[in-house]
């Protein structure tokens, strides 16, 4: 008798068998079926006429029947011994200090290679080319097609469905607005290349916004490389210019922004560098909200005249 | 107007964008809760407009033109403007220009591009931008 569904590779739930305790107390088995075991010496093995007993904590053996099925008992000192019809010791229980017997079995959790077509509905959900259960329960109950029987919906998740399907999750904004001051937090993030070379010669700029005031600088790159002594330059400028020290510097986590002297330079002026989850720009919204607005006006301007 | 200009315009763009409206501050620009003063944009000029500027005396002889055809591509914390000359592709700040902000200088064809002196400094609509401070 098992409480554990999953042990099963094989369960009859049309059976149902009530198994009254000593105690008058009745519990209800909600089938009856097979569970593979690991041997000791490697081997598998299988018990069969195992009862599904929905939450039942423990486990037990029958010992009734095993005799059924031909094995014999021995008690020897302080332990039970199993042997099977040919005299092989199959289990050894030590006596525990209840005067039961307990025994370590390890069970193999059924693993299916091939795919297996677990009911009807799991069938149509197939035939279907793995069509969501909702909208083949729909069909089904407003007969749209002919042949189709009634499709309940199932608890557990189709694989190839994950495989195939599977999509981001959608990004809900969990950075909240929390500076309270000056350049306690900054957001930074470069944009390019542009085709064209600027007057000066740069292809990127680099944007930094103080999270409190919403104030933009930026400055231009002829590389990305370029970031580490652009962000040297903007610290000493702004913290001159407010008295405030910058405490938080959120970026995209990009190469420019993750370099060993960048990171340096962080960690030795007591900056804490947060980088976002990568190909997540939703989480650095501030700088690339700003980028976009950069970005049209800078093509409107050039387009005006 | 020429794409190599981009780097200008996204300083203009920022100059502006620190002068704007945004969601998150109530009734102040960015300029403002940064600094503390309200900041002023009546120096303010179309992007890409054409300019007049003052060549100094050090700069020409006595005939010479006394003004220059620039075009109005941003602006300098002193209260400058920036600006590029077309013709030997530099960049230079001045801020003695007079402006014209319904002309645009002809990128396609440079030919066309003569400028009548007496004609631009004798317009009223012009605004002497040199007088006018910036914040």
């Amino acid at each position: 008798m098992t409480g554990k569904k999953s042990w099963f590779s094989k369960l009859d739930d049309s059976v149902n068998r009530k198994i009254r305790f000593v105690d008058n107390s009745i519990v209800c088995a909600a089938g009856i079926g097979k569970v593979l075991i690991h041997r000791k010496d490697g081997k598998k093995a299988c018990i069969t006429d195992v009862l599904y007993v929905p939450n039942m904590r423990s486990n037990l053996i029958s010992i009734g029947q095993l005799l059924q099925k031909g094995y014999t008992m021995k008690g020897v000192a302080q332990a039970m011994k199993v042997f099977d019809s040919k005299s092989m010791l199959i289990l050894k229980a030590l006596m525990s200090k209840q005067r039961t017997f307990k025994i370590n079995i390890s069970v193999i959790e059924d693993k299916c290679l091939l795919s297996e077509v677990k009911s009807e509905n799991w069938l149509w959900h197939q035939r279907y080319g793995h069509i969501n259960f909702k909208d083949l329960n729909m069909l089904s109950e407003k007969k749209m097609v002919q042949g189709l029987p009634k499709i309940k919906l199932p608890d557990e998740v189709c694989d190839m469905c994950c495989t195939g399907k599977q999509a981001r999750s959608s990004y809900n904004a969990i950075i909240p607005f929390n500076a309270t001051s000056k350049l306690e937090v900054i957001h930074s993030d470069v944009c390019g290349p542009f085709e064209v070379k600027s007057v000066g010669g740069n292809r990127y700029f680099v944007t930094f916004i103080d999270e409190f005031t919403r104030k933009l600088w930026i400055y231009w790159l002829a590389k990305k490389d370029g970031v580490f002594g652009v962000f040297k330059k903007f610290r000493l400028l702004v913290q001159n210019e407010s008295g405030e020290m910058i405490s938080r510097l959120r970026t995209d986590g990009g190469g420019e922004y993750t370099s060993n002297e960048f990171n340096d330079f962080c960690s030795s002026n007591g900056i804490n560098h947060e980088a976002t989850a990568l190909y997540t720009p939703q989480q650095n919204g501030i700088s690339e909200r700003k980028n976009r607005t950069l970005v049209n006006l800078i093509r409107s301007m050039l387009k005006q005249k | 107007m020429p794409l190599c200009l981009w780097g200008e315009a996204a300083a203009s763009a920022t100059y502006l964008i620190n002068r704007s409206p945004t969601k998150k501050l109530q009734d102040k620009t960015p300029e403002e809760t940064w600094c503390g003063v309200k900041p002023s944009v009546q120096h303010l000029k179309i992007f890409g407009s054409l300019c007049f500027r003052h060549v100094p005396d050090q700069l020409r002889r006595k005939l010479d033109d006394k003004f220059q055809v620039m075009i109005m591509v941003g602006y300098h914390s002193t209260g400058a403007y920036k600006l590029y000359d077309p013709n030997s592709k530099k960049i230079v700040f001045s801020k003695d220009v007079k402006f014209d902000e319904t002309k645009c200088w002809n990128w396609k064809d440079k030919a066309s591009n003569n400028f009548d002196s007496h004609f631009y400094l004798s317009d009223s609509e012009t605004e002497d931008a040199g007088t006018e401070e910036q914040e």
